[in-house]
């Protein structure tokens, strides 16, 4: 069907905008962003996704503070322009390019949550080296992803429970990510084959702000040893572990060194979130650097839709839906069931941290997510 | 590599912007116009292919004033800096254009520094709904397949144009016209000799004796017109749309003014069609036909040419050029030429079949006066009009 972006010069295949390469119900394009005070007391998440092949819009935040996380999730029909990003009380603006974006929760009566925020970015986005591509089972391909991150700072006000907490860029750091194509949805849709296999038995996602840079990478471990101690990139479907990563620099220096090498070192509690450790990052020169990370916070991917059984992202929820979530942190049983998986296909994106990253006596920090 | 485009929900591939589904180099993503005075004075009309596997824009321009006809084809290669994507820099040599508001307006430029010292600035505001064509158009040629989307925006102009010494005041009332849109890929002229001969068989529909195109843009004021037809007498018709090379093949609308509720019509097949050349040539002078819509209903039309010469010949834009439309010619690349309208017998050079060209037309749909484009040509033996 022809919409408006039909009009500009953007098209990749020889259908109008509204199509996407393949009919494969599982493409998303969306984003994702984390918003964190360096003094741990506060995490904010969001992400939006628009799933062509289903004519879905889905959006959710979610805010982990004093010892609760709040989350409102949103869904609608997509017919006409998958750019407008407004689903719910949720949208997303870019105010400029790579440098700016605008993220609101906009207030509502059953939302415990709402926020303003201006995500400002000074570093480079890094992209992938080669797509994150998982075939398995023959024709079952359940990951053929492009991907990017950034880092950034952020400033504005979240709102929880009436209180307005003031965000600025001195007091946070903040991380997105983008990503387009094929992806399993943690094998949740569509039932119409067997489980395929899954794309590695754990994978580590990172983007840190360093002071003179900003680092991000991707690992993710082959689901036996055979090829252990081998790497390749998020394409590779020899077995062995894959890795790509970047260290960028400012708008407009030097291209992003690649990242070739990492030795992570983490320590994880007996339900599997991260407690501390190190990671060693190897770039494209050689040099490398050793990073201590220190979790501050823990937000659950669940709660913006990663895994989540009654909000299944890419899925059609009907032409419109709203939920709100609210979980007491000190509630184990709730807790259980954020960190329950029962896909058969790793959650990468299950658990997020927000830690302080430090290096030679330098301090940053960024976001761990964690699979499940 | 990232682009600024890649910060948007527009991906179809997994895949950055700049890529497109395969590295087929007739890849292309293109604006088109053609602006017509309702006096017949002058047609404006451009291309602007932006060339994705290539990584080339090119604008061909075409301006006819009186009895002339001025020909400048721009060709540059497109290099990213920064995140600002190429794909939206569609500034070539003295040409720009730029997507106002997407399906509503789109404003096109020709700065003065040219070798005929022409210039404009126009805008186009779409009047009508947007026609999208049934199917793509898709044919094979010697086993290598085009396919291409297309859709086509009929409205009016405002704006300047400055030529020959004269600048012309511009509004709604005295330029009409229209624009189109298609991407992926398109053969001809474009594939380079790349392939062997094409022979008489394919293309969007077989180039054979007996062969009248006549594609379409017709308004009037609440109603507008849109169709390609290839018919091919004394052969069955297929009644395929433009995505069946076959043979002859149709596809058309009736489209409604912006904000009018009603939906669009298919045309489904045309009758009683004539068409007459100017005394002494094959140029076009008139003609007619009536349209049927998906319900039966018949809309009878007719047409004129707006003044003797008010045609634009596309060869002037580069199609049929091998040296231009996709075809490297390193980082810069500029021709320029013009057609003496008025003079029949150079008419071989540049436009040598029957009817051949975009012609400015008046129009008449019963008691309804308008006007638009007839892009025609047939190919010999048209024996019911005196053609052999």
């Amino acid at each position: 069907m022809l919409t408006d972006l039909d009009d500009l010069t953007i098209h990749q295949i020889p259908q109008t905008i509204d199509q996407v390469q393949g009919r494969n119900p599982r493409w998303a394009d969306k984003l994702w962003f984390h918003v964190g005070t360096v003094d741990g007391q506060l995490s904010v998440a969001g992400h939006m996704g628009v799933y062509p092949s289903t004519r879905t819009m889905d959006a959710a935040a979610a805010v982990v503070t004093g010892g609760h996380v709040h989350s409102a999730r949103f869904s609608r029909e997509c017919k006409v322009d998958r750019d407008t990003k407004e689903v719910g009380a949720m949208s997303a603006e870019i105010l400029e390019h790579f440098r700016s974006w605008r993220f609101v929760l906009a207030p509502s009566p059953e939302s415990r949550i709402s926020f303003d925020l201006t995500f400002k970015a000074e570093r480079q986005p890094m992209e992938v080296a080669a797509p994150v591509f998982h075939r398995a089972r023959g024709q079952h391909l359940t990951w053929h992803m492009w991907h990017y991150a950034q880092t950034g700072r952020a400033e504005g006000t979240i709102t929880v429970d009436g209180t307005a907490i003031p965000l600025s860029e001195e007091n946070t750091v903040a991380v997105r990510d983008r990503s387009w194509g094929v992806r399993p949805i943690f094998g949740q849709v569509p039932h119409l084959a067997p489980v395929p296999e899954s794309i590695g038995r754990s994978s580590i996602w990172m983007a840190a702000d360093l002071p003179d840079r900003s680092a991000w990478l991707w690992r993710i471990e082959p689901t036996d040893d055979q090829r252990a101690g081998l790497v390749g990139n998020l394409a590779d479907q020899t077995g062995r572990t894959r890795l790509d990563g970047a260290l960028a620099g400012d708008h407009g220096g030097a291209e992003p060194l690649r990242i070739i090498h990492t030795a992570p070192a983490l320590d994880l509690d007996e339900a599997g979130r991260l407690s501390g450790g190190s990671t060693t990052i190897t770039d494209e020169q050689g040099n490398s650097t050793k990073l201590d990370i220190r979790p501050l916070t823990t937000l659950y991917g669940k709660m913006l839709g990663y895994g989540h059984s009654e909000f299944r992202h890419n899925e059609w929820k009907g032409e419109s839906l709203a939920q709100y979530e609210d979980i007491d942190l000190a509630d184990s049983e709730a807790v259980s069931g954020l960190l329950a998986n029962e896909s058969g296909h790793i959650n990468p994106f299950g658990l997020e941290h927000f830690c302080e990253f430090t290096a030679g006596g330098t301090t940053g920090h960024g976001v761990v997510r964690l699979s499940i | 590599m990232l682009s600024h485009l890649d910060e948007h929900f527009y991906h179809q591939l997994p895949e950055t912007m700049d890529r497109v589904d395969d590295a087929d180099p007739r890849w292309m993503d293109q604006h088109w116009f053609q602006a017509m005075d309702t006096q017949g004075r002058f047609i404006v009309g451009a291309n602007w292919p932006v060339w994705l596997t290539n990584n080339l824009v090119e604008s061909g321009q075409i301006i006819v004033h009186g009895d002339t006809q001025y020909n400048l084809r721009f060709q540059r290669e497109w290099k990213q800096e920064g995140y600002k994507s190429e794909r939206f820099n569609l500034k070539v040599g003295p040409c720009s254009m730029e997507v106002l508001e997407p399906m509503r307006r789109a404003r096109f430029a020709l700065d003065s520094d040219n070798e005929w010292g022409i210039s404009y600035e126009l805008e186009m505001e779409t009047r009508f709904k947007p026609v999208e064509t049934r199917t793509p158009i898709y044919s094979r040629r010697n086993g290598l397949a085009n396919i291409l989307p297309y859709f086509e925006m009929l409205g009016r102009w405002s704006g300047w144009l400055h030529v020959d010494g004269q600048t012309y005041d511009i509004n709604h009332n005295n330029c009409w016209g229209q624009r189109d849109r298609c991407w992926a890929t398109l053969g001809g002229e474009r594939m380079q000799g790349w392939l062997p001969p094409m022979g008489t068989g394919t293309g969007v529909a077989p180039v054979s004796a007996g062969r009248l195109h006549w594609h379409s843009h017709i308004q009037f004021e609440d109603i507008a017109f849109w169709w390609w037809l290839d018919e091919h007498l004394g052969h069955p018709r297929l009644n395929g749309t433009l995505s069946d090379n076959r043979g002859g093949h149709f596809d058309g609308a009736v489209t409604w003014l912006r904000g009018d509720p009603r939906e669009q019509l298919r045309l489904v097949d045309f009758k009683d069609y004539d068409v007459r050349s100017q005394p002494g040539t094959t140029k076009f002078q008139a003609a007619r036909v009536t349209v049927v819509d998906e319900h039966g209903k018949e809309y009878p039309l007719e047409f004129e040419i707006i003044a003797p010469n008010a045609t634009r010949h596309i060869r002037g834009e580069g199609y049929g050029d091998p040296e231009f439309l996709g075809g490297y010619n390193g980082p810069w690349y500029h021709k320029f030429d013009k057609y003496d309208l008025s003079d029949y017998e150079s008419y071989k050079n540049f436009a040598a079949a029957p009817w051949s060209g975009e012609h400015a037309v008046n129009a008449r749909y019963r008691d309804r006066e308008g006007m638009g484009h007839m892009e025609m040509s047939g190919v010999p033996p048209l024996p019911q009009w005196g053609i052999s």
